[in-house]
């Protein structure tokens, strides 16, 4: 599967026209939200209607909302045991600094032979062999 | 999976049919019958065919906007009907969860939202803020 990077899903509703050309070449069950990518949306939105003004209050609570929904909308995949094995593994033998959060996704790709989708993907180039790291953004389709 | 299922009150029983499927249909004398039955029904359809993804519009085309097939038949026009309810039919292909109702109509939901972009940059200041570092190399406090 394609595990999107939580800013994928922005461009997404963004309307990014490479990423939709990348999405329209692919089945939808083929493309999976990992759950810190999840996690970061509902924390990013949640945060905004939390600490909303009376002005935006009504706004920052209906992206929440609509968050969840275009969340909801996504096959969703849950980090698992053998995930946290090899996340485990990935920390215990870090070569150079690395983002927590990368670190859990690429796991997780490594654990379920999945590919990662990110702009970022120098954050993830010695996590995960090429063939399990694309950029669907800067790279348009063939 | 989710799908929407057209469910109508009539002669005191109740009719169900699958949005976009008007040919899986069943009925019964209580709401939750009908709908454990149309659910094996629609198990059973899906068991032995296959959802074939027919792309009518062609990305790119100057005369046809981008607007796949899910989003103009999809559920925003469904979704008004009165009645309608969703059946959790939980189905394993191959490992493939099979999606009737797909995100296409989020696309470009937040396309004018000036929020976005700004939360996107605090996400990624948060997670660049969680560093793991080589063990030899610690940082010093």
């Amino acid at each position: 599967m394609y595990l999107w990077d939580t800013h994928i899903v922005a461009h997404f509703t963004d309307n990014h026209p490479i990423l939709l050309r990348h999405v329209e070449n692919v089945e939808w069950h083929e493309i999976a939200l990992p759950s810190p990518t999840v996690a970061e949306l509902v924390r990013g939105r949640g945060e905004f209607a939390l600490k909303a003004t009376p002005e935006r209050v009504v706004e920052a609570h209906q992206l929440l909302w609509q968050t969840q929904q275009l969340i909801a909308r996504f096959r969703q995949l849950l980090i698992d045991d053998e995930s946290a094995k090899v996340f485990k593994k990935l920390l215990s033998r870090v070569q150079s600094k690395k983002r927590y959060a990368d670190m859990m996704i690429a796991a997780m790709a490594l654990a379920g032979n999945h590919v990662v989708v990110t702009r970022n993907t120098k954050h993830f180039t010695d996590l995960l062999p090429p063939g399990q790291l694309v950029n669907w953004i800067d790279t348009p389709p063939r | 999976m989710t799908c929407n299922v057209i469910l109508t009150p009539q002669n005191g029983r109740f009719l169900a049919y699958i949005a976009g499927l008007p040919d899986c249909k069943a009925q019964a004398d209580s709401r939750d019958k009908v709908l454990a039955l149309i659910q094996a029904r629609l198990k059973e359809i899906i068991k032995r065919s296959e959802i074939v993804k027919l792309r009518i519009s062609h990305f790119g085309q100057k005369s046809e906007k981008l607007e796949p097939t899910e989003k103009r038949n999809g559920p925003a026009k469904i979704a008004k009907l009165p009645n309608l309810v969703r059946v959790d039919a939980p189905i394993a292909a191959d490992d493939k969860t099979v999606h009737l109702e797909t995100p296409w109509e989020y696309a470009g939901i937040f396309k004018n939202d000036p929020t976005l972009w700004p939360m996107m940059e605090e996400i990624e200041r948060q997670r660049d803020r969680q560093i793991v570092y080589p063990k030899k190399k610690k940082r010093k406090k």
